[in-house]
């Protein structure tokens, strides 16, 4: 079966301050507030993979082994867990 | 001959000229800009050139454009309508009977205000314009308007965020009570800019119901939200915590994509290079020492590191 591509969700910049990284994203009823997602290291360097060319789930797993000692497995598992997250939240289309 | 006259401002570093009616007295008319009207302007780049026309009734406008965002406050309403290259401010004081109307390019920096001059608060309606587009404008400088009390002291600013009516001025007034030398140099709208990785406020001629217009700026020693509480207790807040703390107090149109962006980026710049704090508070002395105590340590920090 074909793997989906992941995308993410236009004018969602990925943003650092100090050593902590942040999404923002203006509310759909309320644009003069805005939801702040905060992101650790590994999930930030994952967007940043993300916004920089067409790529599945497993394609983000494989990168990951290829710059943490991880198992492939463990890798997807965690991608797709993250994935996840970013979907319910509308992050991700 | 012309019949307008033009006058130079300059706001936290910002050239303003403004064209109004010669026979109209601007000191009159906008007196919190006294004190930064210039003779002529020496720089090069002007952000906002504004010519004011005087009418006499405004006509029931085709207000072209989406209805983007209407505030009431204690002026009168301000309706902000939106097309394809243009936005159009709609201000109608409380008994809308008077209807002034700016159009502003996208970028603010070209304004035309039709001034109903029949209006004897014509100059605060003015101001108010003004304060509107240079907000907006200035985004295209990481800069920002924010809603904010400010006083300075050691060569240092500070602002004190909240929502209206938790003590912003009340805790200005009592830093000037109990820490010497201490300023007021602005109760409404200072400016923060970013120059050269530093953050720094300054004064301008919107300062609320506080007629505090000081042309005067101070590197920025520390941004704090005020919440009332029983207990006096500071906190500090770094990263997304500290955007989600400055962020309220930031005027934009969040409607216009491109100035919401300058917002998010200019506020988690500030975010990164001031300290940024959350006092609940009561309104008293002890609170004042709390905060004054605890953003002069974190300055001696940050100047040693």
């Amino acid at each position: 079966m074909k793997q989906k591509v992941i995308r993410l969700r236009k004018n969602l910049q990925l943003r650092k301050i100090k050593n902590q990284y942040m999404i923002v994203e203006a509310c759909t009823d309320n644009v003069n507030m805005c939801n702040v997602y905060s992101l650790n290291r590994t999930a930030a360097e994952l967007w940043k993979h993300i916004s920089e060319g067409e790529y599945t789930a497993e394609d983000l797993a494989e990168w990951l082994c290829c710059i943490y000692v991880v198992e492939f497995d463990t890798a997807l598992h965690d991608v797709e867990r993250q994935l996840t997250e970013w979907s319910i939240y509308g992050l991700i289309d | 001959m012309s019949s307008t006259q033009e006058y130079f401002f300059r706001v936290a570093g910002f050239w303003i000229r403004i064209h109004l009616p010669k026979m109209w007295d601007v000191s009159m008319l906008l007196p919190s800009f006294r004190p930064f009207l210039h003779e002529k302007c020496d720089g090069d780049n002007v952000l906002i050139n504004c010519v004011v026309q005087p009418v006499l009734d405004v006509p029931l406008i085709n207000h072209q454009g989406i209805l983007i965002d209407e505030t009431v406050n204690d002026m009168g309403s301000i309706r902000l309508f939106r097309n394809l290259n243009e936005y159009r401010v709609v201000l109608s004081c409380e008994s809308h009977r008077y209807t002034h109307v700016m159009m502003a390019s996208r970028n603010f920096s070209e304004i035309h205000i039709q001034l109903c001059h029949e209006d004897k608060t014509a100059g605060r309606m003015l101001s108010s314009l003004l304060r509107i587009a240079y907000s907006q404008a200035i985004l295209y400088h990481a800069s920002l308007s924010v809603h904010a009390s400010a006083v300075y002291v050691d060569n240092c600013g500070f602002l004190f965020l909240g929502k209206s009516g938790t003590g912003k001025s009340t805790h200005s007034s009592l830093w000037m009570k109990y820490i010497p030398e201490t300023r007021l140099l602005n109760d409404d709208n200072p400016t923060v800019r970013i120059i050269n990785g530093m953050a720094y406020v300054w004064g301008t001629p919107w300062s609320g119901k506080t007629p505090c217009y000081e042309d005067r700026f101070y590197p920025v020693g520390g941004m704090v939200r005020l919440n009332q509480a029983s207990e006096n207790r500071f906190s500090f807040k770094e990263g997304a915590d500290a955007f989600v703390t400055l962020f309220p107090g930031c005027s934009a149109i969040c409607q216009d994509e491109d100035l919401r962006l300058m917002l998010y980026d200019t506020v988690a710049s500030l975010a990164e290079v001031v300290p940024v704090g959350v006092l609940d508070c009561r309104p008293d002395k002890e609170a004042v020492l709390l905060c004054h105590r605890a953003l002069c340590d974190v300055n001696v920090t940050m100047r040693n590191q």
